[in-house]
């Protein structure tokens, strides 16, 4: 899996490491099972601070994504064949969907234009990076 | 001056000149003259401008540097010229490359070149989760012929005189034997020095197969292709020289052993120099054919338009012409090398990095100062082997 961090992003780096792995998860890149680097292989690589990693891992293994042991390392927990997730994950979700979906009504975006760009966008999130940027430049040569 | 010592004088300044003129070509392209440049311009005309004063100015440099030492050669002491010649050459090669840097530098601060980009950095994880296996197969060959020294050297050893000629020196047309008393540590010396020969060349090889590799956050995935290939690669390289480099020690301990050494004549030297030389030159010709890091490897596309972000800016980590490394924050004790040619190099803000430096100075400083005091021997009786020296008045 390549993890790309944005240096000039206002997302916090941690933040971009757990969402590129949950990414990665839905995509199908990281399976059940898939064995993450150890946060200071991680951490070396990036050229940032273990702690920075280890806070990424730590959000993933309170989301249920990722166990960590010392034994056997950070191995992802589950993935989208693992089955429906806990009722408990709803809650959280849906208070960030809600978010979202505000900052959109908020700049005046449709609920039509809304759901639209919902249906253009969850295939994306499910595929590989790759069939992305395919897409991405088909749409590029449309337009 | 004799035509061997002339000779080997002038092939160190050609290799020099050759090791340094090369170094533009062994550079990763976003890193001209240990400069940290975007993708986009890589081929900007002030930095084919540098790389062109900079090929000719080491070329001129080299010349400079032979006339200079036809002269002091035939004027000085032979020690005394060498040390002009070479100071006067590492100076000027120097000048050569800081002039280049700066000028690339230049270029950049005055086009703001990293304005309005997006900066990155990048990881591939699966060359952790899924490391190169370590080439154990291919150690072997090594291995073997280490083995097979030390058996034919355990065979031959009770039939040794009392005193073995360790090494033989020319000096003009005079020709003096360096001896050593008969002892298991002498006569298997050159077995000891194959084994750990063979063993830093593997040791490395198991700490590049690990290292951090040179990421691009522009077009991640295909350097991360290259960065596997250049592995395999180097991998193929290490053994080949460790393999070369046993050989060659163990034709010399055959020699040696053999007592061919003293009868054989400067010619045999030959048989141990030319696998120990090709040994140096295999690794030499895969750094300028692939590059630091395999960048000049192809690789299928894979990225696509990108992914918009570009390398990360960090000259300001990079000292001394980009040569030296110093980074309180990053957690690397080793980086890839940015602009002094092929490898890794010390991160001199890591807390580690000052105990290995200072174990490697301990190294070097302990036995010298044993000698200085007299607890041992540095005259130079340990040495096995060929000396080429100028004749004595």
């Amino acid at each position: 899996m390549i993890l790309a961090i944005d240096l000039d992003s206002d997302v916090p780096i941690y933040q971009q490491i757990r969402d590129r792995i949950v990414q990665a998860i839905a995509s199908g890149e990281l399976r059940e099972g898939s064995p993450l680097p150890t946060t200071r292989q991680l951490g070396a690589d990036l050229g940032v601070n273990f702690h920075t990693v280890n806070k990424a891992y730590d959000l993933l293994r309170r989301e249920g994504l990722l166990r960590l042991s010392r034994k056997t390392g950070a191995v992802i927990l589950r993935d989208p064949s693992t089955g429906a997730p806990d009722p408990a994950f709803f809650p959280g979700w849906e208070g960030r969907l809600g978010v979202l979906l505000a900052e959109a009504i908020a700049q005046g975006v449709t609920a039509d234009e809304i759901v639209e760009r919902c249906r253009h966008q969850l295939p994306r999130a499910a595929a590989p990076d790759g069939a992305e940027n395919e897409e991405d430049e088909r749409e590029g040569q449309r337009t | 001056m004799t035509d061997a010592a002339l000779l080997i004088n002038l092939t160190a300044i050609a290799v020099a000149v050759a090791a340094v003129g090369l170094l533009p070509r062994i550079s990763r392209d976003t890193v001209p003259f240990g400069v940290r440049v975007p993708p986009e311009r890589v081929g900007a005309p002030e930095i084919s401008a540098a790389t062109r004063t900079f090929t000719l100015s080491v070329l001129a440099t080299g010349v400079l540097a032979v006339l200079v030492g036809l002269l002091l050669w035939s004027a000085l002491p032979p020690g005394a010229a060498a040390a002009a010649v070479g100071t006067l050459l590492a100076a000027g090669l120097v000048g050569c490359y800081a002039r280049a840097h700066r000028a690339v530098r230049r270029a950049k601060a005055q086009g703001d070149w990293y304005v309005g980009l997006r900066q990155g950095v990048v990881a591939d994880t699966s060359l952790r989760t899924e490391p190169l296996p370590y080439p154990w197969l291919g150690a072997l060959p090594s291995l073997l012929v280490i083995a097979v020294t030390a058996v034919v050297g355990a065979v031959l050893y009770p039939g040794l005189p009392d005193r073995l000629v360790t090494a033989v020196v020319y000096r003009g047309e005079d020709v003096e034997y360096t001896t050593a008393a008969t002892t298991p540590l002498t006569a298997f010396a050159p077995v000891l020095f194959q084994a750990l020969a063979v063993a830093v060349l593997l040791a490395l090889l198991r700490f590049t197969l690990r290292s951090r590799p040179d990421g691009d956050a522009s077009r991640p995935r295909e350097n991360a292709d290259r960065h596997r290939r250049f592995l395999r690669i180097w991998a193929r390289t290490l053994l080949t020289s460790a393999l070369l480099a046993a050989l060659a020690i163990g034709a010399l301990a055959l020699l040696f052993w053999t007592g061919a050494m003293a009868e054989a004549g400067p010619a045999a030297a030959a048989l141990v120099a030319a696998p120990m030389l090709l040994s140096g030159l295999v690794v030499i010709g895969v750094a300028v054919r692939i590059g630091q890091g395999g960048w000049r490897l192809h690789a299928e596309p894979r990225d696509g338009a990108g992914t918009g972000l570009v390398q990360q800016d960090d000259d300001r980590f990079w000292h001394l012409g980009g040569v030296v490394y110093i980074n309180r924050h990053a957690p690397g004790l080793l980086v890839p090398k940015r602009a002094s040619g092929f490898g890794w190099t010390v991160n001199l803000g890591h807390p580690a990095a000052w105990a290995v430096l200072g174990a490697v100075a301990l190294a070097v400083a302990v036995p010298i100062a044993l000698g200085l005091l007299g607890v041992v021997d540095l005259s130079g009786s340990e040495f096995y082997g060929w000396k080429f020296e100028p004749e004595t008045e």
